[in-house]
C-alpha cells in the first residue's frame, strides 16, 4: 500500500511548493512583521501571533538567492512546527491541501539552483503542477540538518 | 517505570531540598550541640528520607540513611553526644547523599560509588562506647520536648515552574487584551461597557500580580546553603567565622535567585578567606578571635538589596594599588590621581587578585569581574565600600523579577525599540548651541563632554547598521547615557517614548546567537519592539581608557602608555600621534589667531582664566606656518590640579585598542589603520615640554 502524504501548497512566483501537512499550524495572512536590524537575510522579522513572538522566515531569500525580493500584496505565513517551537515561511500566495502518493516524488532536477535542491525531499508532478517538497528544518536550520526519518527511502 | 517519573521527580526535589536543611542543621548544631530538637529534626528528614529510598529501592543511600538515622538516634537518646567528627561524618555522608541524587536525576539509578568505607566510619561511631556524662533528669526533660514534634502544617503545592510560565505568558497576552479593549471603550458611549472595561482592567492587573507573586520565593531557601559553605571555608583556612543571617524572608523571583547563587557563593568565600583574618591575628588587633560576617537581604526601591558585611581586614588601599599597577592594569601616574573609592574599585578589574598566595579557595583571579558581570547580566548593581582593618561590606542591588523589566522605549525610523533601564543614568537632550559646546566631532564618531568626562557616541542607527532616520535632527541631540560597566556611552536616539514596564519574552535561537537583543516585547498596540541588549549591542564602541576598565591580556610592564584601553589619534605638524584617551580631559576647538604669545610661552584666554598652551610635535618657539584663521583641536589636560592645553592640528579617530596593528614599546612607534603613529604619553611630553617643568613623576609616590 502506497502512502500517500498530504502537502499544503504555497506560491512563490509560479513555483509550487510543497509543506508537509502535519508540520502546518496555520496560515495566516496579512500579518505586520517587525524587521530585526543586523538579522540574518533569511530572517524577514518577528511576528505577534496572539501574544506569542515567532520568528518569520522568508522563503524567497531562504531558497530562491537568485529571486528579486519583492514583496507582494498577498504575502502568506505559513506557521510551522519545530523541536524548538514555531516559526513562520512566508511565500508569495497560498495553495490547497493535496494528497500526493509517495512514489511519485523523485530526487529533484539538477537544473535546480542548488540553494533549492538541498532543501527539499523531492519533486513530484501533479496536476496542480511540479510540487517541490520542502525540507522545513533544512530551510530553517541549515543544509545539513536532515532528519533521517522523514526522508523518503526510495527514489 | 514511565508512571513512576512523576514521583520520582518529586524524590529527587525533595531530598534536595531535604540535604539544604540537613545541611544547615548540622551546621547548627555544631554551635549549640545540646539542641535536642534540631537532632530530631534533622533525625525526622533522614528517616522520611530512607523511607522514600526504600519506596524506590535505592538500596544505597537506603543503607546510608539507615546508618545516619542509628547515628543520630543515638544522640537523641542520649547515648552519645554530638562532636564536631559526627558534625563531618554526617555532613560527608549528606554530600555523599546529594551526589546519587544528581546521578539518580541524570540517569534514574544509582551511581556505582563504593559507600563501604563511609558507611563502616559511621557504623564505628555508633559502636564507639562513650560514658553517659548527662544527667538522666535532663534526658528526660528532653524526650517530653522532642515528643511534641512541631512539624508544620503543609499548605503549599509543588508546581512545575513551565507551568508557572506558561501561566505568566498567558496573562501577559490578557494585559495586551485588556490594553486593547480598554482603548476602544473610552471611544464609546455606554456607562455600563465602561465599567465593566474597568472592572477587567483591575482584576488583570490583580491577577498578573498575583501569578508573579507564585514565582517569588523567600531568600532563606538560598540563605540555607551558606552557613555550610561558610563552614568549609572557615575550616580550611583554619579561620572561626559566625554567619549570622537576616532578612531571608524577602522573596525574589526563582530565575534571580538561580542567577545570583554563584556570585553570592563566591563573595561569601571571599569575605571569608581575604576578609577575616586568622584567629592569632585578629586577638592581636584586639577583636574577638571569630569574625563575624553578616548576610541580610531587604526590599529597597522596588529592587531587593543583598549585603555581605564582614568585620576582617578590609581592603588596603595601597596594596591594591600595588598590585594593578605590577599588573599593568593602570599607570603609576593615573595611581597619583585615584581617590581610595576609586582605587578599590579596581578589584572588578579581571584577572585582579590581591591574595598573597593561590589558595585553593580563592585568588586564583578569576572572581570578582566575574561576579559583577554575572550581576550586571539581570539588571543590577555591585557596590563596594570598604575600611582598611574595619571590615568590607558589598552591596547587591538586584530586581525582584526578570520577567518584567522597567524599558525606555525609543523610535528608530517607524519601529520602537527598548532600552532596558536598568542600563540608563541619564536622558540628555542637546540644544544646537550645547552641541557645539559639548559635542567635538571626530572622524568616526563623535565624543560627548559629560560632568567633566570625555565620553564616546554613537547613533543607534549606526549600531544597527540601519540608514540614518530622515527625521532626526542634525543639530539637536538626544542621548541616552549608558552605564557600562565603570565606563559611560552615549547613545544617539531619534526620538524617545515613554517608560514602560514591559515583559521580555525570549527570541528563536537563530537571533539569540546575534547577541544584540535580551528579547522581545509586545507593547501595547500589539506591536512588538526588540529588547537590546545595551552590553552586547555596545561594548565595541566603549573607550577602553576612560573606564579603566578594559585590560591588554598581555600587559607590558616596560612600557605603561602601551596596551591600556583607547586612544585618540591626532595630526599634528604632519606627524600622527596616539595619545592615551583617559589623559585628556576635555577637547575643544580653538581660532589660531586667539593664540596669544607671551614671554612665558603662548597663551588661550579659556573660561575667564589663562590656558597656556603647547603645541604637539613642534618646536615651541615658532608659532608654525598654520594660517591664522584656522582652526584647531586643543586639548585640555590637567595635571597636579592645573589645566593645561595641548594644540593639534586635526583629531583623527578614536580608536580601541585592539585596533592598533603593531606597537613597538622600545621606540613608542607603531602602525594604526597602517600609518606610522607616535604613541605618547602626554603628561611625560608636558614635563618635557613646559618652561617650568612641574614634576609630574613625583606624583607616583
Amino acid at each position: 500500500m502506497d502512502r500517500r502524504i498530504s502537502c499544503c501548497l504555497v506560491y512563490i512566483r509560479n513555483i509550487v511548493l510543497g509543506i508537509d501537512i502535519n508540520r502546518v499550524e496555520e496560515v495566516l495572512l496579512d500579518l505586520p512583521i517587525t524587521p530585526i536590524p543586523r538579522s540574518p537575510k533569511t530572517v524577514a522579522g518577528l511576528i505577534n501571533l496572539r501574544g506569542q513572538i515567532l520568528t518569520a522566515i522568508s522563503l524567497r531569500r531562504a531558497i530562491f538567492e537568485t529571486i528579486s525580493l519583492e514583496r507582494t500584496d498577498s504575502t502568506t505565513h505559513v506557521v510551522v512546527n519545530t523541536a524548538t517551537g514555531l516559526y513562520s515561511l512566508l511565500t508569495d500566495r497560498p495553495g490547497e491541501v493535496v494528497d500526493i502518493e509517495e512514489h511519485r516524488f523523485e530526487p529533484p532536477v539538477s537544473t535546480l539552483p542548488s540553494s533549492l535542491r538541498s532543501r527539499l525531499f523531492g519533486v513530484a508532478q501533479t496536476p496542480f503542477g511540479l510540487v517541490h517538497r520542502l525540507n522545513i528544518d533544512a530551510v530553517l536550520f541549515g543544509e545539513e540538518y536532515r532528519n533521517p526519518l522523514e526522508t523518503p527511502a526510495e527514489y | 517505570m514511565d508512571d513512576l517519573e512523576e514521583p520520582i521527580r518529586a524524590f529527587i526535589e525533595e531530598s534536595r531540598e531535604n540535604l539544604d536543611r540537613v545541611d544547615r542543621e548540622i551546621v547548627a548544631l555544631e554551635q549549640s550541640p545540646s539542641d535536642l530538637n534540631l537532632v530530631s529534626s534533622i533525625f525526622r528528614t533522614l528517616h522520611t528520607m530512607k523511607a522514600s529510598c526504600g519506596f524506590f529501592d535505592y538500596q544505597k543511600l537506603q543503607n546510608l540513611t539507615h546508618v545516619g538515622e542509628n547515628l543520630l538516634g543515638m544522640i537523641r537518646d542520649r547515648k552519645k553526644s554530638f562532636t564536631s567528627q559526627v558534625g563531618t561524618l554526617l555532613l560527608r555522608m549528606a554530600d555523599r547523599i546529594r551526589k546519587c541524587v544528581d546521578h539518580i536525576d541524570q540517569t534514574r539509578r544509582e551511581d556505582d560509588e563504593d559507600d563501604s568505607e563511609l558507611v563502616s566510619l559511621i557504623e564505628h561511631e555508633i559502636n564507639r562506647k562513650e560514658e553517659p556524662k548527662l544527667l538522666n533528669l535532663l534526658a528526660k526533660k528532653i524526650e517530653a520536648m522532642t515528643g511534641t514534634s512541631t512539624s508544620p502544617i503543609d499548605t503549599s503545592v509543588r508546581i512545575n515552574l513551565e507551568v508557572l510560565d506558561r501561566l505568566m505568558d498567558l496573562v501577559g497576552e490578557l494585559v495586551l487584551v485588556r490594553n486593547q479593549i480598554v482603548q476602544r471603550v473610552e471611544q464609546h458611549d455606554d456607562p455600563q461597557l465602561l465599567r465593566a472595561a474597568k472592572q477587567l482592567n483591575h482584576l488583570t492587573g490583580k491577577l498578573q500580580e498575583n501569578i508573579l507573586q507564585t514565582r517569588m520565593q523567600p531568600v532563606q531557601t538560598l540563605w540555607n546553603r551558606m552557613p555550610r559553605l561558610v563552614r568549609d571555608v572557615a575550616q580550611m583556612c583554619t579561620k572561626e567565622v559566625t554567619l549570622k543571617m537576616t532578612g531571608g524572608e524577602t522573596e525574589i523571583d526563582r530565575s534571580v535567585m538561580d542567577a545570583i547563587k554563584d556570585p553570592l557563593t563566591h563573595l561569601l568565600r571571599n569575605a571569608v578567606d581575604h576578609g577575616i583574618e586568622a584567629p592569632e591575628k585578629r586577638s592581636q588587633l584586639g577583636k574577638s578571635r571569630s569574625g563575624t560576617i553578616h548576610l541580610h537581604s531587604q526590599y529597597s526601591n522596588g529592587q531587593v538589596v543583598i549585603s555581605i558585611r564582614d568585620d576582617g581586614g578590609g581592603i588596603a588601599p595601597q596594596k591594591v594599588l600595588k598590585r594593578a599597577i605590577e599588573k599593568g592594569m593602570i599607570s603609576s601616574l593615573d595611581a597619583g590621581r585615584m581617590s581610595k573609592d576609586e582605587i578599590i574599585q579596581l578589584i572588578f578589574l579581571p584577572g585582579f587578585s590581591t591574595a598573597e598566595k593561590v589558595s585553593e579557595v580563592s585568588g586564583r583571579g578569576v572572581g570578582m569581574d566575574v561576579v559583577r558581570s554575572n550581576i550586571e547580566s539581570i539588571g543590577g548593581v555591585i557596590e563596594i565600600k570598604s575600611v582598611e582593618n574595619e571590615g568590607s561590606e558589598i552591596r547587591l542591588k538586584i530586581p525582584l523579577t526578570l520577567a518584567i523589566v522597567q524599558g525606555l522605549i525609543v523610535g528608530v525610523h517607524d519601529q520602537r525599540m527598548i532600552v532596558p533601564q536598568s542600563s540608563l543614568v541619564e536622558i540628555v537632550h542637546l540644544d544646537e548651541l550645547e552641541c557645539l559646546e559639548r559635542v567635538t566631532q571626530i572622524e568616526n564618531g563623535s565624543v560627548l563632554q559629560y560632568r567633566g568626562n570625555l565620553i564616546p557616541m554613537v547613533r543607534i542607527e549606526s549600531v544597527l547598521e540601519l540608514e540614518l532616520d530622515p527625521s532626526e535632527s542634525v543639530t539637536e541631540l538626544t542621548v541616552l547615557i549608558l552605564q557600562f560597566e565603570s565606563s559611560l556611552i552615549g547613545l544617539i536616539v531619534p526620538r524617545i517614548f515613554d517608560t514602560e514596564e514591559i515583559v521580555i519574552k525570549g527570541l528563536s535561537s537563530d537571533l539569540t546567537s546575534l547577541k544584540i537583543y535580551s528579547g522581545a516585547t509586545i507593547l501595547g498596540d500589539g506591536s512588538i519592539a526588540l529588547v537590546l541588549d545595551v552590553h552586547q549591542l555596545l561594548s565595541p564602541y566603549v573607550f577602553g581608557g576612560c573606564s579603566r576598565g578594559v585590560v591588554d591580556p598581555t600587559p607590558s610592564d616596560s612600557n605603561r602608555h602601551s596596551a591600556e584601553g583607547a586612544v585618540m589619534l591626532v595630526e599634528s605638524a604632519g606627524r600622527r600621534f596616539a595619545i592615551q584617551i583617559r589623559e585628556i580631559k576635555r577637547m575643544e576647538l580653538v581660532q589660531h589667531n586667539s593664540i596669544q604669545k607671551t614671554t612665558r610661552g603662548e597663551m588661550i584666554p579659556h573660561r575667564g582664566a589663562i590656558l597656556p598652551v603647547y603645541r604637539l610635535g613642534q618646536n615651541q618657539d615658532s608659532t608654525g606656518n598654520t594660517a591664522h584663521d584656522q582652526s584647531a583641536s586643543l586639548l585640555v589636560v590637567e595635571a597636579n590640579a592645573k589645566e593645561q592645553g595641548v594644540l593639534v592640528e586635526r583629531v583623527v579617530d578614536i580608536c580601541p585598542a585592539d585596533r592598533i596593528e603593531y606597537e613597538d614599546t622600545e621606540t613608542s612607534m607603531g602602525l594604526v589603520d597602517g600609518i606610522v603613529t607616535e604613541f605618547i604619553s602626554i603628561f611625560d611630553w608636558l614635563s618635557v615640554t613646559a618652561p617650568s617643568p612641574n614634576d609630574y613623576s613625583s606624583m607616583e609616590g
